[in-house]
């Protein structure tokens, strides 16, 4: 996988998370997956389109995603992850991968990218058509988040 | 052009190319309009739409209507090759996809493009969508069983 499609996506998972002031990103090494993303509880996939195609999917457990949500509403607390926490964590994952898309089509590169959907479920896979992906695990004061891109 | 226009075109597209790859049109039913978010059974793909509409396509494959699809695209009967079922509803979502991009590409000149399949497994799976108005059909194939398709797309926002 190119690397010139996977560092904006890190680098934007830093700089957004840094933005909120309150997640402290620590980016760990990224690590190549064959297959299929096993949830830990709340996925965000965000479709990719252009030169560039596939998926880019956050993955974290339910408590990290209400923590998120928390912070992205100024605070709020967030007891059960709603339709409301779901929609601010849905941004989030928005957020960091609209800026990843500009990064990467800054460079000369064709890419937009689809709207999020937020799953739950037990015992959850997520499967793509891309052979390999890579995984950024990131821990922030919230938990820990993997960032899966599937890109070809 | 209105939301029932493009939901039309998909539809036509997934006749066409079950027509092609099974040799019968699926019977097509618009069951109504849902709400964000939707419980579905363990086999899904997930198509994001980007361009003058974005938005989504989800399909749930009900009971056993992955491995029969499967069965029938590689011609042998397939039983409990799940990596198989999973590569070979990627591929059929492709097809589809592929001559809906084309359906879409021709009424809308190139301002509509799919992103690739996403498949979901799991139990008690929620999906939730940003686009919250949900239109629900079903795709009802013989010896294959029933797919449900929801469709969650806007016109896109002009950015200032």
């Amino acid at each position: 996988m190119n690397v010139e499609y996977i560092n904006p996506f890190t680098q934007a998972t830093f700089d957004v998370l840094t933005m909120f002031g309150t997640f402290d990103p620590k980016l760990g090494k990224p690590f190549v997956k064959d297959d299929a993303l096993i949830s830990v509880g709340v996925v965000v996939v965000v479709g990719i389109i252009g030169e560039v195609k596939g998926q880019v999917a956050y993955s974290f457990s339910e408590e990290t995603a209400k923590m998120i949500a928390s912070t992205m509403m100024m605070g709020m607390p967030v007891d059960t992850f709603d339709e409301m926490a779901k929609s601010a964590v849905s941004e989030l994952s928005n957020m960091i991968s609209g800026n990843a898309s500009t990064a990467i089509a800054a460079k000369g590169f064709v890419i937009d990218i689809a709207p999020p959907t937020l799953i739950t479920g037990e015992n959850m896979r997520l499967a793509t058509n891309v052979k390999k992906s890579l995984v950024v695990p990131v821990s922030t004061t919230a938990g820990n988040i993997d960032i899966w891109v599937s890109l070809e | 052009m209105p939301r029932i226009l493009y939901e039309k075109i998909v539809c036509e597209a997934i006749k066409e190319t079950s027509k092609k790859l099974f040799g019968r049109v699926p019977k097509i039913t618009k069951t109504g309009e849902t709400k964000s978010p939707i419980a579905v059974e363990s086999f899904n793909v997930i198509l994001g739409i980007v361009g003058d509409i974005t938005g989504q396509i989800i399909f749930n494959f009900k009971g056993e209507s992955p491995r029969k699809i499967v069965s029938k695209l590689l011609n042998r009967e397939i039983f409990d090759e799940e990596e198989l079922q999973i590569s070979g509803i990627a591929e059929f979502a492709n097809i589809l996809s592929g001559n809906a991009i084309t359906e879409l590409f021709e009424e809308t000149q190139g301002k509509i493009d799919i992103t690739p399949p996403s498949i979901i497994m799991g139990n008690h799976v929620v999906l939730s969508t940003v686009i919250h108005d949900i239109s629900e059909f079903v795709l009802e194939y013989e010896e294959i069983g029933e797919i449900v398709m929801y469709i969650a797309i806007k016109e896109k926002e002009e950015k200032n």
